[in-house]
């Protein structure tokens, strides 16, 4: 286990440095210019498994390998690389982890908003230096972008469909010369080999910037599917709140697997609209539901118990979040989850608790 | 002692179909024996033949009964047939091996699957219901070496041949070991398996000195091992296969090559050799190693005509992908998942919808085989060949009209001819819809295209001649067809003129029609039988019978037509509303119907009802009207009761209803017209607002002459004497229309 630092969260290239020193020192298969480690290493690194030399490698990724295969084989292609899914696929945790597997550094990433402007994608100023030195090296304040060419590192741009058309263009001749004109200095930067930029966006969230098809032509797209059966969701939902609980100190809880198995089952039931035996069909609510979702809401229920409850995590802890995840619109999502509660919960064997829980949670 | 060699291949496996090629020119053998059904050998030299081009597929039909047949099909990467084709090129003799199909047909079929007296019999026990050691070979592979079926096989047997590797050695092995220690066979398999040895035995028997037999992989390790010395040997003892092989029946058979298609070729058309990918497959057989890049090309030149946004660097970035992906992967160059996987994320942005084109158009592929007409010998393609010289119908891709005269008997003959064909399914021209059923005239737009014949070939077990297999497939289809369809079918018969199809058909009819309960459906047929029955004599309809059939079902809508007006939504009751007013039409040129009060009377009830749909209560209504039942006044006392000033919504669609077949009623019948007038006058602002579009909608499908005399009746106001409506004479306008006239008919300038 890692050791508990003053920071919230450790990076990943901290947390698994001795994987990715293993994994280095032994790799010998042929690496892209820049990378710290051969494409088969990064796969492994990610997905886990065994290395040649016997050491076991924890999996980070759960979910179809290929995905991550042709993630791993377009940034060796120097092709920019653009994850996209919905909330809770995993896209900033797998753009986390394969800049860190491949260029050590997971740390130069522009968040993208609404406000982002071009000096975040290029460069900004140190106006006093610029005031006082006039146009200089030293009072240019690179952007995490120009860092990553000047470093030959990969440099991630999250969010990049909330990033406002025009700010996106920035990028468009970046990409293809890989290079960035300063005309304040009449110089030039290039980038060094190993730079590649790896993009996340949300294909359906509303209030995005469609990406322009001249930007979206120099990216190769890979879409992150939801995971595929209950098992696999249940795995990652355990997994990451195992870790965040242990990141967020929070007190020992035993979250059994039986309670995560219940709450993913009612969020897979309201996404697909049947119950999972199929014989019900179900109206689903409004919000995305999707499998961060799932997880913050038993952070909440882990919290409720560890903080005010007997250590056990129970349905009473769960209720509350979880229905503040599934009921987004007041009128319209109270009258569906009501539904699905009276449709499908009711009468389900051994989920009494669970179904008094949330009706008496339910406003 | 011969030099026997034993190639193992997959069905269809390009890269075998390559190395195989390569292989026999290499080996040169003076006899070529190959895994196929032994009584079709006389049709094994034709596939030299210029114009037969695969995908074909041989039929082997029974010819002392009809119906059953067996297909194997071709590719032009399939082993077979490359290797077929050296044998046919070089002038050697070649022959299947495998048992005839006239052992596994009908009653034969049975005998072969019983087991055998196993006293002479040596090697592994046959046994009825014995399961074969492993399902699924090739996926039992794959799985061994932590691959995916088809995948994995592609991998590593058909691109490594491709690439020159000697795979069938190999493949040899792998089979040896995966049919080690197997103990019991199924008797059909083991009887197959006796055959092929024997004849191979036979052939060594002959004095060929080089023989070269290809079969499925599976079987290889079966027929041939190596001896002691290290040559191959026919596995087992004669005696042996001959005991398994003794007293077998037989039925007759014959055979054609006939048109195959890769939709065909595919493991999900239900073919058990079948494949998943056959466009994919023939162009690893054409284009060998490279074949990724140029694969990519053609995809991504699909897409763009796809109106597909791809840069000309698309294809160059796919290739890259898929490249490094292999690498990853530590596969030699990329396979189809790779290249699946480089367009979706290199190309198309991850959207996986948009590479259906390239599923459908190059992965399955469109090709459709060609058979020239002298080797097409299928009892039901003579019997087409005959009509068409016959009626002088040449098939021809152009799309041609074609004016038929039903009086003339040339005519009538190709009208016969197309309708048994659309029968089944082989639709060569589509009849234009304007001519009625009573009409002597019809139209057809032709244009014969090659998957035609398939349909044709397909519907050989129905029958030899295309009257017989079309009259079948009516009477097949007619078991559990709806009452809709039925109706169809019938006039279908009638037109292809199929007396042996009547029977059955009007069996069905009256069966489905004394289950059929709903109102839209017995409307519907209602008028259309009455149709055939009065037109039907001239053309051989049993007018009596359909006549009976079609008051039948009058009756039954009469009863069901009530309650069916209740509870519909707007799409329902327009659909309801159509049947309706058909059948109204029909009634009113019939007023000697015995049925015909008891219809009158639910249109009644259903007019009088207010839990009637506004819609159909107005078709109701105005039908009622017409067919001359009401009083009087009476259609305007009850438009009246039923124009509700409450329910807006309902009263303009009852007016919608009402005048849908016309404006006459409205623009002459005072007391109507006053009805509505005073209904639209009686609402308040409100509710009048918001029927003034409904009621716009009711009349929007009137012509302009129509809503002229509407308005021009309003516009005087009630109680206005009818003769008004008249239209007044301008001369002096009139004459000005005049001149024009005559110059556009060329008339001479002459003075009125």
């Amino acid at each position: 286990m890692t050791a508990r630092t003053e920071t919230l969260r450790a990076l990943p290239e901290e947390a698994h440095a001795e994987e990715l020193a293993a994994l280095r020192a032994e790799d010998r298969r042929e690496r892209p210019d820049g990378w710290a480690l051969s494409p088969w290493a990064v796969r492994l690194y990610v997905l886990g498994g065994r290395t040649d030399g016997g050491l076991e490698i924890s999996p980070k990724y759960i979910g179809r390998a290929r995905v991550v295969e042709v993630a791993v084989a377009t940034l060796a292609t120097d092709r920019a690389l653009l994850l996209l899914g919905v909330p809770g696929t995993a896209k900033s945790f797998l753009a986390e982890h394969l800049a860190a597997a491949i260029s050590g550094d997971s740390t130069l990433v522009v968040q993208g908003t609404a406000g982002t402007d071009e000096s975040a994608l290029r460069y900004g100023w140190n106006y006093a230096r610029l005031l006082s030195e006039g146009p200089s090296t030293d009072a240019l304040v690179p952007s995490p972008v120009l860092r990553a060419m000047e470093a030959g590192k990969i440099a991630r741009v999250e969010e990049l469909t909330r990033i406002s058309s025009e700010v996106q263009d920035a990028l468009v001749t970046l990409l293809s010369e890989k290079l960035l004109p300063v005309p304040e200095l009449r110089s030039l930067i290039r980038a060094r080999r190993g730079f590649n930029v790896l993009a996340t966006a949300n294909d359906r969230d509303r209030g995005v910037n469609e990406l322009s098809s001249a930007l979206l032509r120099r990216f190769n797209v890979v879409v992150l599917p939801v995971p595929e059966t209950l098992e696999e969701e249940v795995r990652i939902v355990d997994k990451r709140v195992r870790e965040i609980g242990r990141a967020l100190a929070l007190p020992e809880v035993s979250a059994p697997l039986d309670e995560v198995r219940r709450v993913v089952t009612i969020f897979r039931e309201l996404r697909g609209g049947r119950t999972l035996d199929g014989k019900t069909r179900l109206k689903s609510p409004t919000g995305a539901l999707s499998t961060a979702d799932a997880i913050s809401s038993l952070v909440q229920g882990v919290t409720m118990a560890g903080f005010y409850g007997d250590g056990e995590l129970r349905a009473s802890d769960v209720a509350p979040s979880l229905i503040g995840a599934l009921v987004k619109e007041p009128e319209a999502d109270r009258l569906v989850v009501q539904e699905y509660l009276q449709a499908a919960l009711r009468e389900r064997e051994g989920w009494r608790d669970l179904y008094r829980a949330l009706s008496d949670e339910l406003p | 002692m011969s030099d026997l060699r034993v190639f193992g291949v997959r069905h269809h496996g390009p890269g075998s179909a390559r190395s195989l090629a390569a292989a026999l020119d290499a080996f040169a053998p003076d006899v070529l024996l190959v895994e196929g059904p032994a009584d079709c050998d006389a049709a094994l030299p034709l596939v030299a033949h210029p114009a037969l081009r695969p995908p074909v597929a041989l039929l082997v039909h029974r010819t002392d009964a009809a119906g059953e047949g067996i297909y194997y099909p071709f590719a032009e990467f399939s082993p077979e047939w490359q290797a077929l084709l050296h044998a046919a090129r070089r002038r050697i003799p070649a022959r299947f091996v495998d048992l005839p199909a006239g052992a596994s047909l009908g009653p034969a079929g049975r005998e072969l699957a019983r087991a055998p007296d196993a006293a002479e019999l040596e090697g592994p026990l046959v046994r009825a219901g014995a399961r074969p050691i492993v399902d699924d070979p090739l996926g039992e592979l794959a799985r061994a070496a932590g691959g995916e079926g088809e995948d994995f096989w592609e991998e590593w047997v058909e691109r490594a041949a491709i690439r020159g590797e000697p795979v069938f050695d190999a493949v040899f092995e792998a089979m040896s070991a995966l049919r080690e220690g197997e103990w019991e066979l199924d008797p059909t398999e083991a009887r197959r398996e006796a055959h092929m040895r024997e004849r191979v035995r036979a052939a060594e028997r002959e004095g060929f000195a080089r023989v070269a037999l290809v079969c499925g992989a599976w079987h290889a390790p079966a027929l041939v091992r190596r001896g002691q010395d290290g040559a191959p040997r026919v596995v087992g003892s004669a005696r042996s296969d001959r005991a398994l092989l003794r007293g077998l029946g037989r039925v007759r058979t014959a055979w054609a090559w006939i048109p195959w298609t890769h939709e065909r070729l595919l493991a999900r058309s239900g073919y058990g050799a079948g494949i998943d990918s056959p466009g994919y497959y023939e162009h690893l057989f054409r284009s060998g190693e490279g074949a990724a890049a140029a694969w990519l090309t053609r995809a991504v030149r699909l897409l763009r005509e796809a109106d597909l946004e791809v840069s000309s660097a698309g294809a160059i970035d796919a290739v890259r992908l898929a490249d490094a992906l292999a690498a990853l992967r530590g596969r030699r160059a990329p396979g189809l998942v790779e290249l699946r996987e480089a367009l979706l994320s290199a190309v198309c942005g991850g959207a996986a919808e948009r590479l259906e084109v390239v599923r459908e158009r190059l992965e399955v592929g469109p090709a459709l085989g060609e058979v020239p007409a002298e080797l097409g010998a299928l009892p039901i393609q003579r019997d087409l060949a005959r009509e068409q010289r016959r009626l002088r119908l040449r098939p021809s891709p152009e799309r041609e009209i074609l004016e038929l005269d039903l009086r003339r008997p040339l005519d009538a003959g190709r009208s016969e001819l197309l309708h048994r064909l659309a029968l089944l399914g082989a639709a060569w021209g589509e009849l234009g819809e304007a001519a009625g059923f009573g009409s002597f005239r019809e139209t057809w737009l032709l244009a014969w295209r090659p998957e035609l014949m398939l349909a044709v070939v397909d519907a050989h077990p129905l029958g030899a001649t295309l009257e017989a297999a079309a009259a079948a497939r009516v009477a097949r289809r007619a078991r559990d067809a709806r009452l809709e369809a039925l109706v169809d079918l019938l006039l279908g018969v009638v037109r292809a003129s199929l007396p042996a199809a009547r029977a059955p058909l009007l069996d069905a009819l009256e069966r489905r029609s004394a289950r059929a309960g709903d109102a839209r459906v017995l409307l519907d047929a209602f008028p259309r039988l009455l149709e055939l029955a009065r037109w039907g004599d001239a053309r051989g309809a049993p007018a009596p019978e359909v006549e009976r059939l079609a008051r039948a079902l009058a009756l039954r809508a009469s009863v069901a037509l009530p309650a069916a007006a209740v509870g519909l939504d707007d799409a329902a009751a327009q659909e309801l509303s159509r049947a309706l007013a058909g059948a109204a039409d029909a009634l009113a040129r019939r007023p000697d119907l015995a049925e015909r009060p008891l219809l009158e009377a639910a249109l009644r009830r259903v007019g009088a009802s207010d839990a009637s749909h506004g819609l159909v209560r107005g078709v109701a209504l105005s039908a009622l009207q017409r067919l001359g039942a009401l009083e009087r006044g009476e259609l305007a006392a009850l438009v009246a009761a039923a124009l509700s000033p409450a329910d807006v919504r309902a009263a303009a669609a009852l007016l919608e209803g009402l005048v849908a077949p016309g404006a006459a009623a409205l623009a002459s019948d005072e007391g109507l017209f006053q009805a509505v007038d005073d209904w639209l006058g009686g609402l308040g602002g409100g509710a009048f607002r918001e029927a003034l579009p409904l009621a716009r909608r009711a009349f929007a499908g009137m012509s302009v002459a129509e809503r002229r005399a509407i308005a021009g009746r309003a516009a005087r106001g009630l109680g206005a004497p009818a003769a008004e409506l008249a239209p007044s004479l301008d001369a002096a306008r009139g004459r000005r229309a005049l001149a024009p006239i005559r110059a556009l008919l060329g008339l001479s300038e002459v003075e009125p």
